[in-house]
């Protein structure tokens, strides 16, 4: 090689080849002195960095350095001169300002004597891959951000169930780090440990998931506080472009508030329909009483007339007397009976008080959330200043049988859009009337006279003992419920009530 | 035996109304007996005596709605109710209303047959003391404007001298009013006088 290649008139094919190939290539290609000024520079410097060869040519190579790139370069200059080559990472200023990270790679070129005349610097522009690394450091950091801080359990397992890793509240829920666990199979780790039956589900489960398989179950764990979890548990596979299971994602969600949730609003369910039946008792025992009482009371008295009018024959003989008076102790027993029965289903279902009803329907409708499903239930109330005299948990009855008809109609009919409206206003002074209505399919028209009566029932497991109950509870509060309407756009039931007299404070 | 009391029995129970009726009957009673509300009222009047003994809960009108109407009507006989619900709302209206008696079903027929009485003795005192009062409002028309002037003063407790002073008159005129008033009225004494005086409304009590 000559000592300086830009001043040769007419190169050789070899120096030839080289020259197309130094500014063909993609890389900085400079030539420099051993002070490190700039002999030679190729083509694509001066294409990426602005600069024309004559601005470069004989300047420091430093000068086209960052400040810190410049400190480099004064530190690494020594080492290169002693071993004859070094690298780091550079920051190469351009003539527009923009500034390029480099792998800078410097290399000394021999003389025939062996000495270090020149040096070879070859810059590779790495912008982009620092970029992109950077924005994947950005992601990662993300990714774990989210995949730590959710209070999901979420982990990854290697196809054959091995724990590749475990996030924060996963680690947390167990009480473990993550070294105690990962490398192991999951069903030999924390969260499963003593649950014989739980870790031969799992392996199942990573079995099938391991085939391509999303499965899903709910388990049940206790916390490191002996208290009982309930886990929505689930493995996702993740499958490459070839469609093969690479990674199982396991997730674990608690969801045992919701479940708590439900078992008090099953619990209330149970407790209303517990009042239920014994209303549906109070009020067949009322009127059985009521029946009994009617000839109960004339086979006392005639019992009694009979007695008095046989004290007045001196030949009836006593044996006559004494049966008379055994019947007539047996239907005071029969009534005695009665009486008791009738004040023990009395019994704190039928005490009143004040209730504001908009309450009660407030609080009703609440009760329906579970059953609803995407019934839009509307409450339209009026009556908030005003009050009734009344059993607000017969009054839930009614309101919820109602209701429940309404939701039941609208579902076994298929109406997309179900809507349930529960009005309350004023009807004068003395009054309010309370209106549920529904967009549900009407009542059969054959049904609507003998809707109040009992046994009197479209639903094939109903006992047709609902509104005529409800009647009854609303009649016990000297009010009316009556069918307003019923046809292809709905049906809707009014109740009405009197105010409590002094209900405006 | 004097004539026989009056019992309006209502009730909408057939096998009650005959059981009860004949029990009344046997005890001497005149029994009015009807299934309804409605065929009570057609059926009784003003002037009729008795007790009525009626059903709280029957279909066409209420036990208490009869005895409102009633009570517009001006019927004024005792009520006893009796019920096959032991409803304490409605037992304290009837009995503010002026009930009688509040029995449940079922009950003995000496404790109705007690009640019967009790209201019918009631009811008795109550116009002996109306026709006593009408009694001593007649005599009290008879005595002359100036002999019910001299009553006025001697029932307050004024003395004879003091009485004739005031009145500008002898003392002995007193005395001869007085003895005509106490004769007229028919009374013993001066406290029976004075009595007689508060039922008539002359002095308060």
């Amino acid at each position: 090689m000559s000592e300086n290649p830009c001043t040769v008139p007419y190169p050789d094919e070899g120096e030839l080849r080289f020259r197309t190939l130094f500014d063909a290539a993609g890389e900085f290609i400079f030539v420099i002195d051993p002070e490190g000024h700039i002999k030679l520079t190729n083509r694509h410097v001066c294409e990426q960095s602005g600069y024309k060869p004559a601005e470069l040519a004989g300047k420091h190579i430093k000068e086209f350095f960052t400040e810190t790139s410049k400190q480099l370069c004064d530190c690494n200059f020594p080492k290169l001169l002693s071993s004859g080559h070094t690298r780091a990472e550079t920051e190469f200023a351009c003539k527009d300002g923009r500034i390029l990270q480099m792998e800078c790679l410097a290399s000394a070129i021999p003389d025939r004597h062996g000495a270090y005349t020149s040096f070879l610097v070859i810059q590779r522009d790495i912008s982009e891959r620092k970029r992109a690394a950077e924005k994947l450091a950005g992601s990662e950091r993300k990714f774990r951000a989210i995949f730590n801080s959710t209070l999901q359990f979420i982990g990854m397992l290697s196809p054959d169930g091995t724990l590749l890793e475990a996030n924060k509240s996963a680690l947390e829920a167990a009480n473990v780090t993550a070294e105690e666990v990962v490398g192991k199979p999951f069903w030999d780790t924390a969260w499963w440990s003593g649950l014989e039956d739980e870790q031969e589900r799992l392996k199942a489960a990573v079995a099938r998931a391991a085939g391509g398989e999303m499965v899903r179950y709910e388990t049940i764990h206790t916390d490191r506080d002996g208290n009982v979890m309930h886990i929505d548990f689930s493995l996702k596979p993740v499958k490459n472009e070839l469609g093969e299971t690479v990674l199982i994602v396991p997730e674990g969600r608690d969801i045992t508030a919701r479940r708590q949730a439900e078992e008090i609003a099953c619990q209330h369910q149970r407790e209303t329909a517990h009042l239920m039946r014994l209303s549906i008792m109070g009020e067949m025992a009322a009127s059985i009483a009521h029946e009994l009482n009617q000839p109960l009371t004339a086979l006392i008295s005639y019992c009694g007339t009979a007695m008095t009018q046989l004290e007045d024959v001196t030949a009836a003989p006593d044996s006559l007397r004494d049966i008379l008076a055994r019947a007539n102790q047996q239907a005071h027993r029969a009534s005695d009976i009665i009486q008791h029965i009738r004040s023990f289903v009395s019994k704190g279902t039928a005490s009143k008080q004040r209730v504001t009803i908009d309450q009660v329907i407030l609080d009703m409708s609440r009760l329906l959330d579970w059953e609803r499903r995407n019934i839009e239930v509307d409450l339209d109330l009026g009556c908030t200043g005003h009050s009734v005299v009344a059993n607000s948990v017969q009054i839930e009855q009614v309101l919820l049988n109602l209701a429940r008809n309404s939701i039941e109609a609208i579902q076994n009919a298929g109406i997309e859009h179900g809507r349930l409206v529960l009005q309350s206003r004023t009807a004068g002074d003395r009054s309010m009337v309370i209106s549920v209505a529904d967009n549900g399919p009407g009542i059969e028209a054959g049904m609507r006279e003998h809707l109040f009566e009992p046994f009197h029932t479209s639903k094939e497991e109903g006992m047709g003992m609902g509104l005529s109950i409800s009647r009854s509870i609303i009649q016990s509060h000297q009010g009316k419920i009556w069918l307003e309407k019923s046809g292809p756009e709905g049906t809707e039931f009014r109740i009405l009530l009197p105010l409590h007299r002094h209900s405006h404070d | 035996m004097t004539e026989r009391e009056n019992v309006f029995l209502v009730d909408d129970n057939n096998a009650v109304r005959h059981a009860l009726s004949l029990f009344l009957e046997s005890r001497n009673f005149r029994v009015r007996d009807y299934s309804s509300a409605e065929e009570l009222l057609t059926d009784i009047e003003t002037h009729d005596s008795g007790v009525v003994v009626l059903d709280m809960c029957m279909k066409d009108m209420s036990g208490l709605e009869l005895q409102a109407e009633l009570k517009t009507r001006g019927i004024t006989l005792p009520i006893i109710f009796i019920t096959g619900h032991g409803n304490v709302q409605d037992s304290v209206q009837a009995l503010k209303q002026g009930a009688a008696d509040f029995i449940e079903k079922p009950f003995d027929n000496e404790l109705l047959l007690e009640s019967i009485k009790r209201a019918l003795h009631e009811e008795r005192s109550q116009r002996n003391q109306r026709a006593a009062r009408q009694e001593l409002a007649v005599k009290y028309k008879r005595l002359t404007p100036r002999e019910r002037e001299v009553m006025k003063y001697i029932v307050h407790g004024t003395s004879n001298k003091s009485l004739a002073e005031l009145l500008g008159v002898s003392s002995r005129t007193i005395e001869v009013h007085r003895s005509r008033i106490m004769s007229k009225m028919g009374a013993g004494s001066l406290p029976e006088l004075v009595c007689m005086a508060i039922t008539l409304g002359i002095i308060s009590s």
